[in-house]
């Protein structure tokens, strides 16, 4: 297995992201997650805008080759870890990424709005209320949690 | 106003092809004068001898077809509004969206991403990953970055940021799909020039017809008229014949598989030094300017000659021979997300052989290779999710990979859908299809060669009983 697909493994183990990516909602869960997580720690994929927010064609050929990996048996990554630094980074962002109890959101619909919000914001250089009303208009299904997704990432001082 | 036909070059893909002022002096700076070093098809002309076209004459040829696609929407739908100054951010990006390409392209990225990620281990030297630059994201940092670059962005008054945000998708915009899609102007290029430099006829692109067929939908995303719709499977085919004739050819597969090896080594013994520091440092004292194929062909020589290690040695030798690994067993199916299932237990097989293999014929383990593609599609889209879950409307979609197929207008000529939902495709019913390839391939040290018939009879064999399902 390729060192970059080990790291994939073991970064996606310690954001406590399952890297099943059967359904639609699979994918999505990894790639966003991916997304948040590397606003601490760079694996150097990088995103480009699509219809669901942030998406990386390579990250999308890694994880379908992690997979088939995985279920050809290698296990390679089971004596390897991250190292401390690094474990200790992604332990700070894991707790964004669960919805909170206020929010009704799947898991996958709240990364994709926090993720969306911090491209938006920082990739695409729109301020506050353009992101909001490119929320609105692009994701209707989320954007009424944009205030709590901004204040969220604001205090895991991932967001000016 | 920029004015496309300021001067003409000639091509031997697209015969004339006019260019602005600004894109000549582009043209003209070294770090795009870089490009011209750099081969588009990487190692492929070991194979193919006369496909060594460059880096260079491929982004003209892009930005070529940029213009020319933006040029047929204006002319086939009036509402279609595009000033002179957007036309030319959008050629630029199509003219610029290669130039932080590594040598050797993708051989060289993946072995920096291996090296690079492997920072986050633990046991590895520093606290993390180590920083470095996706090609995209070099390229807009050279716009960025590179003064003599800037210097002619500014002089013709053109914002390097929204030139390099078109190539990034940076954000929401209607045309981002002429950068990067199933029907983009990379990809139309690349077919054309690769069969015309390859001598394969897998080129034979309808694209006069398919610009007089293009639209936008009421949503403004760029589509086909349903009359183009041959011309539009046609084109999928081709491109799918091209990668499976060049890119995935067994040797070309071999060779590449070797050199991203010996490039991982001179990362690891800091020959070359392709973290985002060390690029940054090259471009700062303009030494990324010359940082392309001959001066990585120059460290593989020096590499051969110097190692002490004879398994770098063998494989610094086998690229500069040109005697690639051997193909010594391989499993191939063509059909649905079905196939899955056999295809990962054939990857199971084939890595528990390849160590007894390396036990039995005492041969390195580190010179055999397994190289699996799980699913090589004719659509980005591809099998993984099914086209009639599409069309059934059951809310399953892929849409961020959706959105980059080709679409297909309406008979009211209002709303388009993907053409993977298109009744008469031939997308329909072959896009859930995928190849499914796995190979086994083994570098044979020189005592071995010799008894290379006799090997390669023993392992086939052995291949084909253990794939035997």
């Amino acid at each position: 297995m390729e060192i970059k697909l080990v790291v994939l493994k073991l970064f996606l183990d310690a954001l406590g992201v399952r890297g099943k990516i059967t359904t639609v909602d699979d994918r999505k869960r990894v790639q966003k997650a991916v997304y948040l997580g590397q606003l601490t720690v760079d694996l150097g994929y990088r995103f480009g805008w699509y219809l669901m927010g942030p998406y990386c064609p390579s990250l999308t050929r890694d994880y379908y080759a992690l997979a088939a990996e995985l279920d050809a048996g290698s296990d390679e990554y089971k004596n390897k870890s991250l190292n401390d630094d690094v474990r200790k980074s992604l332990k700070s962002v894991a707790p964004l990424l669960k919805p909170p109890s206020d929010v009704a959101l799947s898991q996958e619909d709240w990364l994709e709005l926090l993720a969306s919000t911090h491209f938006l914001r920082t990739v695409s250089r729109l301020d506050h209320e353009k992101t909001r009303s490119t929320l609105h208009e692009k994701k209707p299904h989320v954007a009424g949690c944009y205030e709590k997704a901004v204040s969220l990432l604001k205090d895991a001082k991932l967001l000016n | 106003m920029a004015e496309f036909y300021a001067r003409r070059i000639s091509d031997p893909v697209h015969n004339t092809i006019g260019l602005s002022r600004a894109e000549v002096a582009v043209i003209g700076t070294r770090c795009f004068q870089r490009l011209r070093n750099i081969k588009q098809l990487g190692l492929a002309s070991l194979v193919f001898p006369g496909a060594d076209y460059s880096r260079l004459s491929h982004s003209i040829g892009v930005c070529h077809i940029t213009g020319r696609i933006l040029e047929a929407l204006r002319l086939n739908c009036p509402n279609f509004k595009i000033t002179e100054a957007e036309l030319q951010e959008y050629r630029l990006a199509g003219l610029l969206h290669d130039l932080g390409h590594y040598p050797f392209s993708h051989a060289m990225q993946d072995a920096i991403e291996n090296y690079c990620s492997g920072g986050a281990l633990a046991g590895s030297e520093g606290g993390g990953p180590k920083e470095f630059y996706k090609h995209e994201v070099l390229g807009g940092a050279l716009l960025v970055n590179d003064a003599e670059l800037r210097n002619v962005l500014d002089t013709y008054s053109i914002d390097a940021s929204k030139v390099a945000d078109i190539f990034r998708r940076a954000g929401p915009a209607k045309l981002t799909n002429l950068i990067s899609s199933d029907l983009d102007a990379d990809r139309i290029d690349y077919l054309l020039r690769t069969a015309h430099f390859s001598g394969l006829p897998y080129g034979a692109v309808d694209l006069e017809y398919l610009l007089t067929q293009l639209r936008l939908d009421s949503m403004g995303r760029i589509c086909l008229t349903r009359k183009a719709l041959r011309a539009a499977d046609h084109f999928l085919l081709s491109r799918y014949f091209d990668y499976q004739q060049v890119a995935f050819h067994k040797t070309v597969v071999a060779l590449e598989l070797v050199l991203k090896d010996v490039m991982e080594v001179l990362l690891t013994n800091g020959i070359f030094d392709c973290t985002k520091a060390g690029i940054d440092t090259q471009i700062a004292n303009n030494n990324w300017n010359t940082f392309d194929d001959a001066a990585v062909w120059a460290k593989i020589k020096e590499l051969a000659h110097i190692t002490d290690d004879p398994m770098i040695k063998l494989k610094a030798q086998s690229l500069l021979a040109r005697a690639p690994a051997k193909l010594v067993g391989q499993y191939e199916r063509l059909g649905s997300e079905k196939l899955y299932s056999d295809f990962a237990r054939a990857g199971k097989s084939l890595k528990r052989l390849k160590g007894d293999l390396a036990k039995k014929y005492n041969i390195d383990e580190s010179l055999w290779y397994v190289w699996s593609k799980p699913g090589i599609t004719l659509t980005k889209v591809g099998s993984h999710v099914p086209a009639k879950v599409i069309a059934g409307g059951s809310g399953a979609r892929d849409k961020d990979r959706y959105e980059q197929a080709i679409r297909i207008l309406n008979s009211q000529g209002d709303d388009s859908v993907d053409i993977m939902s298109v009744d008469q495709s031939l997308m329909n019913i072959l896009s859930d299809n995928a190849l499914y390839v796995i190979r086994l391939y083994v570098l044979l040290p020189p005592d071995k060669l010799k008894n290379y018939p006799n090997i390669r009879t023993e392992i086939c064999a052995a291949c084909t009983e253990e794939l035997a399902m």
